[in-house]
């Protein structure tokens, strides 16, 4: 049950760094350019502004920096948890620390996936294409 | 994704202005900590290990695994250090020090060439031998704390509460309930108190009242003498819990607390007299300086060669061009130097925000305020003479307006009353509106008691507008006098406030469902080039456009056309008025030799006026005058002219039309 290529899929990249920001999008292009899909990739700089872009569109992804001043990446992956309407919104959190007790911490928040700064091409694909790509398994009834 | 930087390429040129500011932060959080002993600011020891964080990312991105490196190690001490396993002695940020110019040469030999720099010995291993002592004191257990606050607390934040325990410290839970419009704002500044008055431990979810508010829980450690309530209501908290007693052994003398203002409404964000000004607007006003600088370069070239000798053509082409250059910049300036003092109307409705809640409290009353379009434009001047009489609607809102908890439901209406605040630009008006949900005005009561007071006569009919009667002098509904409106101070003071500043208010109601008030004002209070005269000893402007010029005449320069005082003017005669015969006061006495004379028009009518001197050309901001003032036509406002003397601001148009129907008047009567 993938969605129609034609379709724009909304993801949101949250980092307070402006380099970080543009390499993640430069990472979605790669992915979405070979996936046949199209992205609206809507960047936020701090948990903030990531709260308030949340409502605006139909996202489907969020990236978000773990580290950011003033409200942190597992703050902000707290809120989404705690808001019935993105509840099932899937979350990756990115940071530099790559040894399995930040994953773990990322987990814990609510975080579906963890990626570590550097992230691999590989990696990174194969994360897109299981939130993105693969059919969900919907919701218990 | 790992990329080489290439010399030169965008990556290598991002990556070094991102190190370069990153490394600067971490040296100013270092100076920071320096005076700061064995228990430093954790929000301070946060913003240097985000720093080293933010420069271990860049550098893994950009491939420059040396630099990555010696930032994880320092990173790791620092992180040490933030969860308590490593003290935070002097030795300890000493050491901290070292790294971080270890970092400051590592990207100095990047900009300077190198392709991969790398430390010779790892961080890692000096750090090791210079910490061997500093481990910490053990811990004692943890408070005991809400069960789903505990599930989803972070290490880092697990470990700070069990600080502030350690410490002896308070531990309190602010709960916000925001309205999603506005929520960043009283988020930021709820965090920002709590950051005041404490530690700000975490930021947690709450449960919203309902889908459009967004709810948060500040987990805040204070001092045991911090006062809770206070720190609630400069937060806008829905309530505050204590986790962890606060209440200090022996209670401290009770100060009576001030009967006005409390103190975080007379601190707006922004403090008066300064304007926080967005980047863009500097940088258009930096380029227009920039244009006007190479501009005054062209015309000052082509003067001196214009100067030199006989002016060719292309030389007064230049001059021209460069004229017509310089006088579309000297336009454009204005509006641009004008919209710096523009701001979101957001610093208004925070502090409105703010006292909305206290007062509801106050009253008893529940109800939320709900504030739409934050970031309307207004003038940093307005913006503070409007929080008065606003914050007076606020009031008034609350307390005239939304019913009581059980009054509301006995009317079938929800519990939590409802003040929306819409704001929004109207041409070159700025509209905020002020809708309640509560019992309404009856519009007959109004009549009734205006009827009563004698603000109207028995006989007269019904005005137009019953509602309008509210803002007359001693008009009051108010059946009790409560702490926060009625106090003798009414809407008409409102009414007056706004008019100073050019605005007017409209109230529309309907019994039972609510009460709404319309206050429009000017986006902007526009300045006015303007012409100062004196006359006597009152001081009078006239509007720049309005002058032709000023002269000084002979007493027999005058001559008499038709039985009226006329001064020849560019070939025809206008007529001739003197200021202070106009406007009734005293000639000056002992006047001998030449008089100061401004000879002003409309565009229709061309008039010459006496005065007693010409001081000067200033742009002043004119305020209408207030309606309880009596009018003359030919007075629009007054104005403050540099050095706190007040003009009177003149009606151009008006005083000339005076002038010359008594001109008219005068030839009838020859």
């Amino acid at each position: 049950m993938t969605n129609p290529v034609r379709t724009r899929r909304h993801v949101l990249v949250v980092d307070d760094s402006g380099p970080a920001r543009m390499l993640i999008r430069q990472a979605l292009d790669g992915w979405a350019r070979r996936n046949g899909q199209r992205l609206d990739v809507v960047e936020a700089e701090n948990g903030f502004e990531a709260l308030r872009e949340l409502p605006r569109a139909p996202f489907e992804l969020v990236l978000t920096d773990v580290n950011m001043p003033t409200l942190s990446g597992l703050e902000l992956i707290r809120m989404i948890r705690a808001r019935p309407e993105q509840r099932g919104l899937p979350v990756v959190a990115i940071s530099t620390e790559r040894d399995a007790e930040d994953a773990q911490r990322a987990r814990k928040a609510g975080a579906d996936g963890y990626l570590g700064k550097p992230f691999e091409a590989e990696a990174f694909d194969r994360l897109l294409d299981e939130l993105l790509l693969s059919p969900r398994t919907p919701e218990a009834s | 994704m790992n990329r080489r930087p290439q010399p030169g390429g965008s990556f290598s040129r991002e990556f070094l202005a991102e190190a370069e500011t990153l490394l600067e932060e971490a040296g100013s959080c270092l100076d920071a900590l320096d005076g700061e002993g064995d228990d430093p600011n954790p929000a301070k020891v946060n913003a240097l290990f985000r720093t080293v964080h933010s420069l271990k990312g860049v550098a893994g991105m950009v491939g420059l695994a040396g630099i990555a490196e010696a930032s994880h190690d320092v990173e790791t001490l620092l992180d040490d250090v933030r969860m308590g396993r490593v003290a935070p002695a002097p030795a300890t940020f000493a050491a901290i020090r070292v790294g971080v110019e270890a970092l400051v040469t590592l990207v100095g030999r990047v900009a300077a060439g190198e392709e991969s720099p790398a430390l010779g010995e790892s961080l890692r291993v000096r750090f090791d031998a210079a910490l061997r002592e500093a481990s910490p004191d053990p811990l004692p257990g943890l408070p005991v704390l809400p069960p789903d606050l505990d599930a989803s607390f972070s290490d880092y934040e697990r470990h700070r509460v069990g600080e502030a325990a350690r410490r002896g410290k308070g531990l309190v839970l602010v709960d916000l309930d925001l309205d999603f419009d506005s929520f960043d704002t009283g988020l930021r500044s709820a965090m920002a108190e709590a950051s005041a008055a404490g530690e700000l431990i975490g930021t947690f979810p709450g449960t919203a009242s309902d889908p459009s508010r967004m709810a948060f829980r500040l987990l805040v450690a204070v001092p045991r003498d911090v006062d809770t309530a206070a720190l609630g209501r400069r937060c806008a908290a829905l309530r505050v819990c204590i986790l962890r007693s606060v209440a200090p052994p022996d209670p401290p003398i009770p100060v009576p607390s001030p009967a006005v203002e409390p103190a975080a409404e007379a601190a707006p964000q922004v403090a008066r007299g300064l304007v926080r000004v967005p980047l863009e607007k500097v940088a258009a006003l930096v380029d227009l300086a920039g244009d006007l600088a190479l501009t005054r370069g062209a015309l000052g070239r082509a003067l001196r060669r214009a100067l030199a000798g006989a002016p060719d053509r292309s030389a007064r082409y230049e001059a021209q061009r460069a004229f017509a250059q310089l006088d579309r910049l000297v336009s454009a300036l204005g509006p641009t130097a004008l919209s710096l003092r523009l701001v979101p109307v957001e610093t208004l409705t925070a502090r409105l925000g703010r006292a909305f809640s206290r007062t509801a409290t106050a009253l008893g009353k529940e109800a939320d305020f709900v504030v739409q379009g934050v970031e309307t434009e207004i003038d940093k001047v307005l913006a503070d003479e409007l929080a008065d009489p606003l914050l007076h609607i606020v009031r008034n809102a609350l307390d005239h307006g939304v019913e009581p908890p059980e009054a509301r439901l006995a009317a079938g209406k929800p519990r939590r009353g409802r003040v929306v605040m819409t704001v929004a630009p109207r041409g070159r008006e700025v509209v905020l509106a002020f809708s309640d949900d509560g019992r309404g005005i009856d519009r007959d009561a109004i009549l009734k008691k205006a009827r009563e007071t004698g603000l109207l006569s028995p006989n007269a009919p019904d005005p137009r507008d019953p509602f309008s009667l509210l803002f007359r002098p001693g008009f009051s509904t108010a059946e009790a006098v409560t702490e926060f409106s009625g106090r003798g101070v009414g809407l008409d003071v409102v009414a007056e406030n706004l008019a100073r500043l050019g605005g007017r208010v409209r109230v529309r109601s309907t019994p039972g469902a609510g009460t709404t008030f319309e206050v429009v004002v000017p986006m902007t209070l526009v300045l006015l080039e303007s012409l100062v005269v004196r006359v006597g000893d009152l001081r009078f402007a006239l509007p720049g456009e309005n002058v032709l010029r000023t002269l000084e005449a002979e007493p027999d320069d005058a001559e008499i056309v038709d039985g009226t005082a006329c001064l020849r003017e560019g070939g025809r005669a206008v007529p001739l008025a003197r200021l202070d015969a106009l406007f009734g006061l005293a000639p000056r006495a002992g006047r001998t030799g030449p008089e100061s004379i401004v000879v002003a028009e409309d565009g229709e009518r061309t008039a010459a006026f006496v005065v007693d001197s010409v001081e000067g050309v200033w742009d002043l901001l004119v305020k209408p005058l207030a309606d309880s003032v009596p009018r003359l036509k030919e007075i629009s406002g007054v104005a403050e002219v540099p050095g706190g003397e007040v003009a009177l601001a003149l009606d151009a148009g008006a005083l000339l039309a005076r002038v010359h129907a008594s001109a008219l008047a005068g030839r009838a009567a020859a």
